[in-house]
């Protein structure tokens, strides 16, 4: 069988600390490979991610954790319908000594943010977030400040509780990459997350040093962004794209950021497969959560109905 | 807006002149046959419009699809090895046919074959710049000339619009050469060398004609032709003076088929009893003390009415009794073309001159003009789209005949005003002539001109119906009146002894067409036709001697005797002299026919109702034209023929059976042995080419052995579900690279040739087959429910 070492395939010095993000991620979130892998392809995209499950099924562990490997900071927003947008983008206050102004960030200005129960917020501060994760930066009292280069929001909402909530406009929805569901564990994983609490009290603070710095993970970012796909490629990821747009079932298609996000991720799954370019297969995998975030779909109608598209179109096989 | 800025605007995409050149490919084939083809009607137009509009849509798809799959890839050299194997295909055909079946091609036109192959190639591969470069060039040979060889004047649209699409290509190609001299890649100069050749191979070619006032001399040692070169073949459609039978030219105006704007001219030439003297040599002198039949009264008054006729031959007799020398035809071969004249229609044909009746035991009498008694439809004008047209009579359905079909004929040498009709004219146009007073029956069934002349080379349109055999139970027979002449009979020993034979050969058939057709295929079968044979220098009754004694003769007596046996048994007929034209002298590529002296002919008729005649041939040889047979009856008759075949050689159809049956069983699996053997004869390209290819075998292999891949899955995927084992990963991985990667991610010769060994094994035909056979199992389980 062959041996040989084809050309096709990255050899990137960095994949072996993104492949540590991913085991320790891993060890976090029991048995929940592919949730950690739409993680990873969100973070290298530069996307964020919308969580939408149950209470305890670690949404806020999954984030700590990834702020915890990447080395960043890390904030968490309670949302709450009388939260303020000045609550997450920061406030300026007057210094009685300097007699000046002087600004207090928020919480966007971490760089891992879990923002819980977004959906319990009002539309007024759902829409500070608009321009964070769009813009990678706030306006507060007319001066615009740059957010890190890393900023990642990890949502999560409540699919479950109807009174007190206020659903996520389109526009917001189209600013995340995916919408995951994380879902209860199986038993034996859940043995194991039992067992690992106990270890994990024995060896307190092993798992709390980074694992890639800032640079690294903005020059993977950057490697990401540059994976090629081809024409045929692009042309098929439009045509998929376009068939949401006049499916009967859905009232809002994809839009072209929508589009432009769904090849950033098929581009960050490509890498994490250790390919140089990005096949159909890619697009392929990462259409459900980046089309069920968008589609405004249940998940489970989500799968349903991308798996009819994909039927739907047929795939390039040409260069 | 600054200097600098405006020489960095980015200039519009470069036209490449893709769809120009396949246009002018396109266009330049339609040249090519639309002069080689017939195209005398609107209908014809408008077949071979729609079918040039077909064909370059065909064209223009393949090109899309051949520039999208890159095939043979970008280095010349394949594309070229295709280009001339495919272009000299055309001749290997040709010569083929040419030995197989004797058929074929005018020699002029077997290089504007390959021309045109070699163009339509190039068009394919219309993405490469050489390809447009040298098919542009073939592409203008090809319509000069095509368009030189034309005779139609609406060829001249076909050379108008490869103009337009020329100069459409000139300016893509020039657009194309400035963007890539300022943009970026210097390598557009290297076109001005095609492109200066083009005009000057054209201004050279054009100029030839107007120099030497002809064309066929301006391609003079270029072109074969025929005729005019002192060369003559049997397949040439052009030519002057020495061709064949049916040569066009400009030097005689004999040599023209029937067209309606040739001009005319006068001579002498020979009639009917000339030719009947020359076929079947001078008529014996009748000693009028041999003549022992006695005759009615009305029947001997009958030949004075004769000669009230206009007549081309005093008497206008039909003798049985010739002569045993044979002319000299040697002055025929002098003559620029020894056509008579010529047809156009479907063939063979029966075409009428004279008739005659009456029977004296040796010497046929002419039948009196029409009139009088006899009931002759009446002729009047009818303008047709435009056209007088003699209706002679009116079609009415089912009545024997197939629908009206057109023949059109242009008598060259023959003398006389009767016009050679075929059986069943319903109408006849001569292009001018609106008066139906102009015609005359001549005798019943056969028309004349009321002139002393046919002009020389007057195209004369036909409209005729050809009697269907197997409506004959349609058809009455014997209610006609006043047809008494047809059932003369003798009351000699002789024909007592013919009516004996007759009613032994129709013992037990009921009366009607069960008889008639006995007594046609008795005489056909039980005598052998003897062009050279004579009477007996004492025989009193021809008829009675060639079917009681000699069996054979020439077709005047088998003619006579068919008539005879008919009239002994009671059913009217006649005996017709006239032309036969011949199947095996139809010119298939211009759709006419010669008639020569040879083909001077005698046949019967039967009388039928409604003053109808049925042609009968009972000369073995000869055959009556049919209705044209339907696509379902054609297919009937090529499988009975094979069933015939199939039974007549049992071995080698057993063998033939089960091989095709293997054949049918097993034709994936040889079809995947083809590719294996493609795969190994053909040269792949290393790197991803060699991938590629391997990755459409597969595709292909998938197929045949039962398990498609999904239109929505990758190959990747669907290799690595249908392999029925694990796959290594970089397997797939070369794969996808294959497929989808950008061109800068490089494929090793290695890694190819490593992928060329693994593929075929991992995805091998028992394998597949094996995954197919469990699918199916899979299938039938969950269809059916069962563990």
């Amino acid at each position: 069988m062959a041996t040989a070492v084809f050309s096709t395939t990255v050899t990137d010095g960095d994949r072996p600390a993104i492949e540590r993000v991913r085991h320790r991620l891993e060890g976090v979130l029991k048995g929940k490979p592919e949730v950690v892998q739409r993680v990873l392809e969100c973070l290298l995209a530069r996307g964020h991610v919308l969580l939408e499950d149950r209470p305890g099924l670690g949404k806020t562990t999954l984030a700590k954790a990834l702020a915890v490997a990447l080395g960043g900071s890390f904030a968490r927003l309670q949302c709450t319908p009388d939260l303020l947008p000045s609550d997450i983008t920061g406030f300026s206050i007057f210094d009685q000594k300097t007699r000046e102004f002087a600004f207090r960030p928020g919480p966007v200005f971490s760089e891992i943010l879990l923002a819980d129960e977004i959906n319990r917020a009002t539309p007024r501060t759902q829409s500070a977030l608009l321009e964070a994760m769009a813009e990678r930066q706030v306006t507060v009292d007319g001066q615009r400040r740059p957010l890190t280069d890393g900023f990642f929001v990890i949502a999560t909402q409540n699919p479950h509780e109807q009174h007190g909530t206020y659903p996520l406009p389109e526009a917001q929805l189209d600013r995340f990459a995916m919408k995951l569901e994380i879902g209860y564990p199986h038993r034996e994983d859940e043995v194991a997350m039992l067992a690992a609490a106990v270890e994990d009290q024995r060896r307190q603070g092993d798992a709390d040093h980074p694992l890639l710095d800032r640079g690294q993970l903005e020059g993977i970012q950057r490697r990401v962004a540059a994976v090629p796909v081809s024409g045929a490629v692009q042309g098929y990821l439009v045509d998929l794209a376009r068939s949401t747009r006049s499916h009967p079932d859905v009232a809002l298609g994809a839009s072209p950021r929508g589009v432009l996000t769904w090849q950033r991720v098929a581009q960050a799954r490509a890498w994490l497969s250790g390919r140089a370019f990005v096949a159909p297969d890619d697009i392929q995998a990462v259409a459900e959560p980046v089309l069920a975030v968008r589609l405004g779909l249940d998940r489970g109608d989500a799968a349903a109905l991308v798996a009819g598209l994909i039927r739907q179109v047929e795939v390039p096989v040409a260069p | 807006m600054p200097a600098d800025t405006r020489t960095r605007r980015p200039l519009a995409a470069p036209q490449t002149g893709r769809g120009a050149a396949v246009g002018m490919a396109v266009l330049a084939a339609a040249t090519f046959h639309a002069a080689t083809l017939v195209l005398d009607a609107p209908h014809h137009v408008l077949a071979f419009t729609a079918a040039v509009v077909a064909a370059g849509g065909a064209v223009a798809l393949a090109a899309r699809e051949v520039a999208r799959r890159d095939w043979l890839g970008p280095a010349p050299a394949p594309r070229w090895i295709a280009v001339i194997v495919g272009s000299l295909l055309g001749l290997t055909v040709e010569l083929a046919i040419r030995s197989a079946v004797g058929a074929g091609i005018a020699p002029e036109q077997v290089p504007l074959v390959v021309f045109r192959n070699a163009v339509l190639l190039l068009a394919l591969w219309s993405h490469h710049a050489d390809a447009r470069r040298v098919g542009g060039v073939l592409a203008m040979f090809l319509v000069v000339f095509s368009s030189a060889l034309a005779e139609t004047p609406w060829i001249l649209w076909l050379v108008v619009a490869f103009a337009v699409s020329g100069a459409w290509w000139l300016v893509s190609s020039y657009t194309g050469s400035v963007h890539r001299r300022v943009v970026a890649v210097d390598d557009a100069c290297r076109s001005r060398g095609w492109l200066a050749a083009v005009p000057t191979c054209l201004v050279m070619a054009l100029a030839a004609v107007p120099v030497t006032g002809h064309r066929v001399r301006a391609l003079e040692g270029f072109m074969p032709t025929s005729g005019g070169q002192h060369r003559s073949s049997p397949r040439a459609t052009s030519g002057v003076g020495d061709g064949d039978a049916l040569v066009a030219g400009l030097d005689n105006i004999r040599s023209f088929a029937p067209i309606d704007d040739a001009p005319f001219m006068t001579s002498h030439e020979p009639s009917l009893y000339d030719l009947f003297d020359d076929t079947y040599s001078t008529p014996r002198p009748v000693r009028q003390s041999d003549r022992a039949i006695s005759l009615p009264p009305e029947t001997a008054r009958a030949p004075e009415r004769h000669d009230a006729a206009t007549t081309q031959k005093a008497g206008r007799e039909f003798s049985l009794a010739r002569t045993a020398a044979r002319p000299d035809r040697s002055a025929i071969r002098d003559i620029a073309s020894p056509a008579l004249f010529h047809v156009q229609g479907r063939v063979p044909l029966h075409l009428r001159l004279e008739a005659f009746d009456r029977f004296d035991g040796v010497e046929w009498h002419a039948e009196p003009p029409a009139g009088g008694d006899m009931i002759v439809p009446r002729l009047s004008i009818e303008p047709v789209a435009g056209r007088p047209w003699l209706r002679i009579e009116s079609v009415v359905a089912r009545d024997g005949y197939a629908a009206p079909e057109t023949h059109a004929i242009r008598v060259v040498h023959l003398r006389g005003n009767r016009i050679p009709l075929p059986n069943r004219v319903t109408g006849l146009h001569i292009d001018r002539l609106d008066r139906a007073d102009f015609f005359r029956w001549a005798q019943p069934g056969i028309l004349r001109l009321d002139r002393e002349q046919i002009p020389e080379l007057l195209p004369i349109h036909l409209q005729t119906r050809v009697e269907d055999p197997r409506l004959r139970p349609l058809v009455p027979l014997f209610a006609r009146s006043g047809a008494e002449s047809y059932r003369q009979y003798g009351d000699d020993p002789e024909s007592a002894q013919v009516r004996d034979l007759v009613l032994s050969w129709v013992d037990g058939l009921p009366a009607g067409w069960p008889q008639i057709e006995r007594v046609v295929e008795r005489i056909r079968t039980l005598h052998t036709p003897d062009p050279d044979y004579r009477l007996p220098a004492d025989c009193r009754h021809g008829v009675a001697e060639f079917l009681l004694r000699a069996r054979r003769g020439p077709d005047h007596l088998f003619a006579a005797a068919t008539v005879w046996a008919l009239r002994a048994l009671g059913y009217p007929a006649r005996l017709v002299a006239g032309f036969y034209v011949r199947p095996d002298r139809h010119d298939r590529h211009a759709g006419h026919t010669p008639v020569l002296a040879d083909d001077v002919h005698v046949w019967a008729e039967l009388s039928t109702a409604n003053d109808h005649w049925v042609t009968l041939e009972p000369t073995p040889g000869y055959e009556v034209l049919l209705p044209p047979r339907s696509l379902v009856e054609r297919t009937y008759d090529t499988l009975l023929a094979m069933a015939r075949w199939a039974l007549d050689h049992p071995l080698p159809a057993a063998i033939l059976g089960a091989g095709a049956l293997l054949a049918l069983g097993w034709r994936r699996r040889l079809a995947d042995l083809a590719d294996d053997l493609a795969t190994l004869l053909l040269p792949l390209r290393p790197g991803r080419p060699t991938v590629l290819h391997w990755v459409s075998r597969l595709e292909r292999r998938c197929r045949r052995a039962g398990v498609p891949r999904p239109r929505h899955l990758t190959p990747t995927r669907w290799l690595g579900e249908v392999a029925g084992a694990p796959v290594p990963a970089a397997l797939l991985t070369l794969v996808d690279a294959a497929l989808y990667a950008p061109p800068q991610v490089a494929i090793a010769p290695a890694e190819a040739r490593a992928f060329s060994t693994l593929a075929g094994q991992t995805w091998s035909w028992a394998r597949l087959r094996e995954e197919a056979g469990r699918r199916g199992r899979v299938r039938h389980r969950s269809t059916t429910g069962s563990c």
